[in-house]
This record gives C-alpha cells, sequence and structure tokens, in this order.
C-alpha cells in the first residue's frame, strides 16, 4: 500500500512539474468552485423484517434517514492541465447507539457526521504526444453507455447505500491514459492499483438473516443441507442455524490483485461505439468459508411461549470477491424508423450496453466444531459428497462458466413536456454467475421443507442406523430466481409550470419471476411450477414517483417516494431491500 | 436515476438552445432574394464565441437566470452552462442535428441524447429548440414583400412545398443596411401571433453583424419573455476542430 501511495506520490509529482513547466506559455491559472447543500428526510413506511425469534434482523417504520450534505467542489485549470477536488460531508441527523453515558459528551455519538472524497485527481492534456492525456487520482470512469444499469462499468466499485442513487459509483485511485488518435478514435488504459468493494444499502445487513439462502450451484446439496438444517432446528434437537457474523476479506494489495481495463472507442456513421476489456474482480462479496460451532442456551418465542430453542448453530461467513474478467460492447447513438411518416418524427435514441463475464470459481468450505445434534459429529470439515469421509470436492457457489450482463434502451422525448425511457436489463449489479435464459442457474429465494420433522428426519437425514442419509430431495422445498434475472424499466418525465416542476415516474419490474420445486409424492419426484410477474407470488417491482420544482437561481425542492413490492422472497419485496420509504429534499447549488 | 435521467433531459433542451438562429424560400423573387440575402448575412462567420445572460421573465415571477457561452464552428455548436449554480458546468456538445452530447458534472459523464430532446423546452425559455437552432431560413420558407420603406423589408414567410416547419408564418423585418432582422413575428396554423421576437443593438466585426440583445414574447403565456443579453463576442478567432469533440466534452 505504502508503495502504491508513494508511486501515485511520484506520478503527480512529475504531472505537476510538466504542468508548471509547460503551462505558462497557456492561458492563465483559472479557478472555479462550486458547491451544494443537500438535506434529505425519508420514512420508511412498512415494517420490515427477516429471521425468527432467535435471530430477527428488523427495519421499523420511522424516520429512515435524516442526512444533511454539504459539497465543495474546486477546479484549477492551468492551459491544458487541470486539478480536480471534490469533498462531500455529512452530517447523520439519525443518532445511533450510545454505548454509555460518556457518549452523551460526544458530539459526534450524538451528531455523526463523516467527509467523504468524491473526486481528487490531476490531469493533463497532450501530455508527451498530442492527443495523449493523462489523469491521475481518485476518479470515478465511467465507460457504459446505459442509464443507472451499466454491467460494463467495472472499474470503480459501486456505491448502493443511497437506493435513491442507483447506479451510483465510488471513485477510486486511478491512472487513467487516454491517447486520441483521431477526434472520434480512443484508446483507453487504466490502472487501479488497489481493490475497492461495494458500499451497500445498511439493509443489506438483514440478508444474513437470509440463512435459508443456500448459495451452492448444486441442488442436490442445497436440498441435503436444507432437510438437515431443518432438523436440527426442529424438536426435539432444537438447534436452529444462525449467521453470527460476515466477515468480507479484501484482496491484499499485492501487484496481482491490481485491475486493468481497456477500451477502443470511435463513432462510425454518427454511431458510438466501443470495446472493452477488465481484469479485476466483482465488487459483491461471494462466501468462500463457513465456520460453524454449537452454542447452547435454552431460549422461547416471547409471543409463544411453546416454541423453544435448545441453542443455535452460529456460523461464522468468510466473504471474498472472485475475480473476473469482463469483455465489454457499448454503442448509442439514435434510429429514425419512423421518418417516412413525417419529417417532424425525430430519430429514437438507443444504448446497448452487454458483457460478457468469465468469473473465476469460487468454493465454500464448510468446517465445524465439534457438533452433538441429530448424531455427533466431530470437528472438521463437512462431507461433501456424503461418502462417510469429511471433506471432498468442495461445492461451488459461483462456477466459472461465462455469462452475458446487458442492457439495451430507448428513449424518446414527445414534443415539449414528455420525455419516455425504456430499458430491458439482463442482469443487475448485484447478480453474479450463469443463469439465464441462455444457460440454466439459480438462485435461491427461499428454501424450507414440505415434511414433518419425524419425516424429514427419516426420509431425508438418517437413516435408522443412525448413519447419515444425505440426500434431501424428497423434503426440501425451493423458491428459485434465475442467477440473472431479467428486469423491464420503464420510466416518463412530465415537465410542467415553464420546466421549473417535474413530475417522474420510473419503475423497474422483474420479468423472471420465481420457480418452486418440491417432491412430489404423486409423480415420485421433483416438480417445479413457474410464477410470473403476474402472479402474486412472482410479482416484484420499484415504482419511483418523484416530484420536483426548480425555483431556479439554485434552489429546487421535491419529494417522492420508493415503493418496493413483492414478496420477502422477491428481488425486490426482499427486506434486505429497504422497504418502502417516502422521501422529502431540498436541495441549494452554488 | 434521478439525475441521470434529469440530466439526459437537461441536456437536450440545452442542445436546441445551443442550435440558436435562422430560415426562408419564395412566393415572389424580390422577397426570395431578400430572404437570401438575410440568410447570408447570417452566416458569414467562420467561427463564433458569445457569452449570454439570459433572463426568464414571467409576469407576476421573479427573474430566473442563465448563463451560457457559445462556440460555433460550421454546424458544430459546444455550449456551457455557467448559471444557474445547478446546471454550471454543464456542457452541450451538437456535431449534427443527429449526433448530440451532454456532459454531467455532477457525473462526470458525457452522455448521447436523442434529437428528440430537442423538442423540448430548457428552463422556461421562451426561445424554443427550433427558434435557437434556425440559421437559415431560406431552405424550408417562401418569401414575400409584404411592405418596403427605404430602411426595411418587410417579409411574410411561409412553408415551402413538402416543408414541415415550425411555424405556419413568420413575418419578419429587415434591416436593408444589414440586411439582418430586427423582428420576427411567428404564427401558428391557426393564424395567431405566438411568439415575437426582437433582435437588437447589433454591432459588427468586419462583415459580421450579431444583435446585443434578443427577445422573445410568448404571447400565449400572458406576455412571458426570455432575453439574451450578448456579454461577450469573438469573431473568427481560431477554434480548434479538437474543440467540438467528446473529449472536450470530458470524457
Amino acid at each position: 500500500m505504502i508503495r502504491t501511495s508513494a508511486r501515485a506520490s511520484l506520478l503527480a509529482l512529475l504531472l505537476l512539474a510538466a504542468s508548471s513547466a509547460e503551462a505558462r506559455a497557456d492561458d492563465d491559472i483559472k479557478l472555479e468552485w462550486s458547491g451544494r447543500i443537500q438535506s434529505d428526510l425519508r420514512f420508511r413506511v412498512e415494517d420490515k423484517s427477516i429471521g425468527d425469534f432467535y435471530n430477527e434482523l428488523r427495519l421499523a417504520p420511522g424516520v429512515e434517514r435524516n442526512q444533511n450534505l454539504f459539497n465543495l467542489k474546486l477546479k484549477s485549470t492551468f492551459g491544458r492541465f487541470t486539478g480536480v477536488a471534490s469533498v462531500d460531508f455529512v452530517l447523520n441527523g439519525v443518532t445511533g447507539k450510545l454505548d454509555g453515558l460518556g457518549d452523551l459528551s460526544t458530539y459526534e455519538k450524538i451528531q455523526p457526521y463523516r467527509f467523504e472524497p468524491q473526486a481528487l485527481y490531476i490531469e493533463g492534456k497532450d501530455m508527451i504526444v498530442k492527443g495523449l492525456d493523462l489523469r491521475v487520482g481518485h476518479q470515478i470512469v465511467s465507460w457504459g453507455v446505459a442509464d443507472q444499469f451499466n454491467p460494463t462499468n467495472n472499474l470503480n466499485a459501486d456505491d448502493l447505500r443511497d437506493p435513491l442513487l442507483f447506479g451510483r459509483q465510488q471513485a477510486n485511485f486511478m491512472v487513467k491514459l487516454d491517447y486520441w488518435v483521431t477526434k472520434s478514435l480512443s484508446v483507453s488504459g487504466v490502472l487501479v492499483p488497489i481493490f475497492k468493494p461495494a458500499l451497500l444499502p445498511y439493509s443489506a445487513a438483514l440478508g444474513v438473516g437470509a440463512v435459508d439462502r443456500l448459495p451452492f450451484t448444486d441442488a442436490n446439496l442445497r436440498h441435503r443441507i436444507a432437510a438437515e438444517t431443518a432438523t436440527s432446528a426442529g424438536s426435539p434437537i432444537g438447534y436452529p442455524t444462525v449467521v453470527s457474523r460476515a466477515t468480507p476479506v479484501i484482496p491484499d494489495p499485492l501487484p496481482e490483485n491490481m485491475q486493468v481495463a481497456f477500451r477502443i472507442a470511435g463513432t462510425i456513421a454518427e454511431q458510438d461505439i466501443s470495446l472493452s476489456y477488465y481484469n479485476g474482480r466483482t465488487d459483491f462479496p461471494q462466501p468462500f468459508l463457513n465456520h460453524t460451532k454449537q452454542t447452547a442456551g435454552l431460549r422461547c418465542d416471547p409471543n409463544d411461549a411453546t416454541r423453544c430453542i435448545k441453542g443455535v448453530l452460529e456460523t461464522e461467513v468468510s466473504l471474498a470477491y472472485p475475480k473476473m474478467h469482463v469483455y465489454g460492447l457499448n454503442a448509442t447513438g439514435e434510429v429514425n424508423p419512423f421518418k417516412w411518416i413525417s419529417e417532424q418524427i425525430h430519430g429514437v435514441g438507443y444504448r446497448v450496453e452487454a458483457a460478457l463475464v468469465v468469473p473465476q470459481r469460487q468454493t465454500l468450505q464448510l468446517l465445524n466444531d465439534a457438533l452433538s445434534v441429530a448424531i455427533p459429529l466431530p470437528a472438521g470439515e463437512y462431507d461433501y459428497e456424503n461418502d462417510g469421509k469429511p471433506g471432498g470436492a468442495q461445492p461451488a457457489v459461483v462456477d466459472a462458466t461465462a455469462f452475458l450482463k446487458w442492457t439495451v434502451g430507448l428513449d424518446y422525448a414527445f414534443g415539449d413536456h414528455i420525455y419516455a425511457n425504456v430499458q430491458w436489463v439482463h442482469g443487475l449489479a448485484d447478480e453474479l454467475g450463469a443463469g439465464d435464459f441462455l444457460h440454466e442457474g439459480y438462485a435461491v429465494r427461499q428454501s424450507s421443507v414440505t415434511t414433518n420433522e419425524a419425516d424429514t428426519r427419516s426420509r431425508c437425514v438418517l437413516s435408522p442406523q443412525l448413519t447419515l442419509l444425505g440426500d434431501g430431495t424428497r423434503c426440501a422445498r425451493e423458491v428459485l430466481a434465475p442467477k440473472l434475472g431479467d428486469y423491464i424499466v420503464l420510466g416518463v418525465d412530465l415537465k410542467f409550470l415553464d420546466d421549473a416542476a417535474l413530475l417522474r415516474l420510473f419503475t423497474l419490474w422483474s420479468m423472471s419471476g420465481v420457480t418452486v420445486t418440491e417432491w412430489s409424492e404423486s409423480e415420485n419426484k421433483r416438480v417445479s411450477r413457474h410464477f410470473g410477474l403476474f402472479t402474486k407470488e412472482g410479482f416484484s417491482a420499484v415504482l419511483f414517483p418523484e416530484f420536483t420544482y426548480n425555483f431556479g437561481n439554485g434552489l429546487e425542492l421535491g419529494a417522492g417516494a420508493l415503493i418496493e413490492l413483492g414478496r420477502d422472497y422477491t428481488k425486490f419485496g426482499d427486506p434486505a431491500a429497504g422497504g418502502s420509504t417516502v422521501f422529502t429534499r431540498a436541495r441549494y447549488s452554488f | 436515476m434521478t439525475r441521470s435521467f434529469r440530466g439526459g433531459l437537461l441536456l437536450a433542451a440545452s442542445t436546441l438552445a445551443l442550435m440558436a438562429h435562422g430560415g426562408a424560400a419564395r412566393a415572389d423573387a424580390a422577397g426570395d432574394k431578400a430572404l437570401a440575402g438575410m440568410d447570408s448575412a447570417l452566416n458569414r462567420a467562420k467561427t463564433q464565441f458569445f457569452e449570454y445572460e439570459v433572463i426568464n421573465q414571467e409576469p407576476g415571477k421573479g427573474d430566473r437566470k442563465l448563463g451560457l457561452q457559445v462556440r460555433l464552428k460550421g454546424d458544430k455548436r459546444f455550449t456551457e452552462f455557467t448559471a444557474p449554480s445547478d446546471m454550471k458546468g454543464t456542457k452541450v456538445l451538437i456535431m449534427s442535428p443527429t449526433q448530440m452530447y451532454v456532459f454531467l458534472p455532477s457525473f462526470g459523464k458525457v452522455r448521447r441524447v436523442a434529437s428528440s430532446v430537442s423538442d423540448q423546452g430548457f428552463m422556461g425559455m421562451t426561445f424554443s429548440q427550433d427558434d435557437l437552432a434556425s440559421q437559415s431560413y431560406g431552405s424550408l420558407y417562401d418569401a414575400k414583400i409584404s411592405s418596403e420603406t427605404p430602411a426595411e423589408y418587410k417579409l411574410a414567410l411561409t412553408p415551402k412545398a413538402g416543408q414541415t416547419p415550425p411555424y405556419a408564418r413568420i413575418e419578419v423585418t429587415i434591416g436593408k443596411e444589414k440586411m439582418l432582422p430586427s423582428e420576427l413575428k411567428y404564427f401558428n396554423a391557426g393564424g395567431t401571433n405566438v411568439k415575437t421576437e426582437t433582435r437588437t443593438g447589433y454591432t459588427c466585426e468586419g462583415d459580421v453583424c450579431t444583435p446585443a440583445e434578443l427577445k422573445m414574447v410568448d404571447n400565449t403565456k400572458g406576455g412571458a419573455s426570455t432575453k439574451m443579453i450578448r456579454t461577450k463576442w469573438k469573431v473568427n478567432e481560431a477554434m480548434s476542430d479538437d474543440l467540438f469533440s467528446k473529449r472536450a466534452l470530458g470524457e
């Protein structure tokens, strides 16, 4: 880390030295500054919770966010050279948990605040040779042409803390070189020395409560573990599994962990086309190690004294960021299929952004301390192959199979007041791994057993000789969704009152639905039923209405709602998505 | 999502605004000749740089101000907003009527914008995108001299056959000395004078003359108006083609 920082500093100094020597002949130095003050107040309007009484995580209705932000941006230009610094100061009105009376004397405990650098870089144009541009520092490199859903924007990690700003990314230190071969043809290379993970919304913490969302790609293993966990949780054992900790493991700052990307971009017949390549990592964590221990402790449901457990199987999960190669294609421009009807019909804007992702296979190792549940299990590794020997080939949570993500969008403005945008998104930012209509593969949204405790134990977990059966086929029930979902974005803007007022409705619809698989006694096999968008089981959508009024001279007020619909196991009904909120916002720019 | 899409809309609007100035054709030879003379006078410069202070005025409401820097070279336009503060730093590049880009500083991203966005207004300006884009009228309109004095022509412009320009009729007053328009009255298909534009305070650099102030009154909105006050102007200064590129936008 120190060496990388030193290299960056050296580069920056060289650039500054070059700029001071060469820029004298250019324009005068120009210093521009700007900023904004923004106040956000949001309310969660529904109760969202996950887990049972022994591991419940809850988002209660009430003030979801009371955030005040001050941004200051400085830009200095001296001829061909530029330096940019932009910093957010964020004051969070929601006080966190206090640890004691001492916290009442600590301002930052009562009024939490933080600084976030949004940009800090220097840039030189026509460095050494004409057309060669260099930018060094904390920056965002955004090559994707789609709106908000960008499978080829992999250099910067996502910043998903604010769902209203979906698609936002966090700046990171980079060295970026662009060479402009012609006015409309460029070749770019980027080096990112230090990997940064995605920033997640705080509601994502509820995800650890969903212990039933088994991540394995092998369905048989999932069924088996679903039956075993149901048995250990049920009577008479009474030891449900909980996740006590999830620890992301960031790659070491080693040369082999640096990210690189290249792009060639040009314009052909007024259509902008680019090809890109990225070698780095996914910024969303995947589990690679589970360690389980047994913790005794009798507890009963406060609302039902007959529901008790004897303890829990505490699992600590370690998460990693698998490597991946991404080959990208971006194309944007406009087409006019209706010009023959009238000259007054304009072209329709289009955006195509596609990524061929080749991920590194990631497996999940399951370790346990000595357990005394259905049968005593010694400390060691899980018997993946059910051959009576611990260990074996570790199961995959991400296959090495290549897969495609894409966003295809159209937009058009109807007259003075209406703008419409539609996009087909195949694979959201947090979706990783092959699994769609091109290549079967599923993510588990919910799992359970359909059999009672005794039947689960006898049919799927334990033989009469008290050996593990290792086959949950006849017991497990799963709600599945494709690993890569299909989503439709429909959005409309309506401007009125001389463009000062903007009424916007953007919506996001999950088109994939869910598939329920379970054992059928009548057919003597597992059967699947699909529930599409227009069923209550498969329905999942986001509605995002917003009204803003621009008073001019930098002042804007707005209000709206983010409504997340669907059952708890669906993409947007998921409690970890945060639940529906209403919001107000005031912004003054200067 | 919000800011990006909004940015797209604003871009479209600003794009149209950048294309400012224009239009004409044939009903009598003298009228067409006068219109051709005006078109020629409007398009003499190889490059131009403008700074405008834009003031939107609505009866009963306070003024709303915009600031623009506009660079013109041939059909290409590069515009940067200097005010209001929430738009400051936004840049719009028009390479052609069907190739337009916007740079949104809050996103640090260059976004391609479809030409349909050019139908949209911007920040309440009474100039439509087409009003601002028009630099040459003769290709769209036939012209007839409706009256003439020693100092002025008054032309009535009507759409050429096969053309569908934004207005059903324009009445243009042209000063004979410079052959430049001082007033344009725009009419809809119903014959209503929907807007009136005045161009005043012409100054010249060589044979290139531009107005110091443009004002558009929207007669359908209770007299709401937009004034564009030229605060800086440079003619035929060297402008590299590189300036009219995505690189210059900040990509």
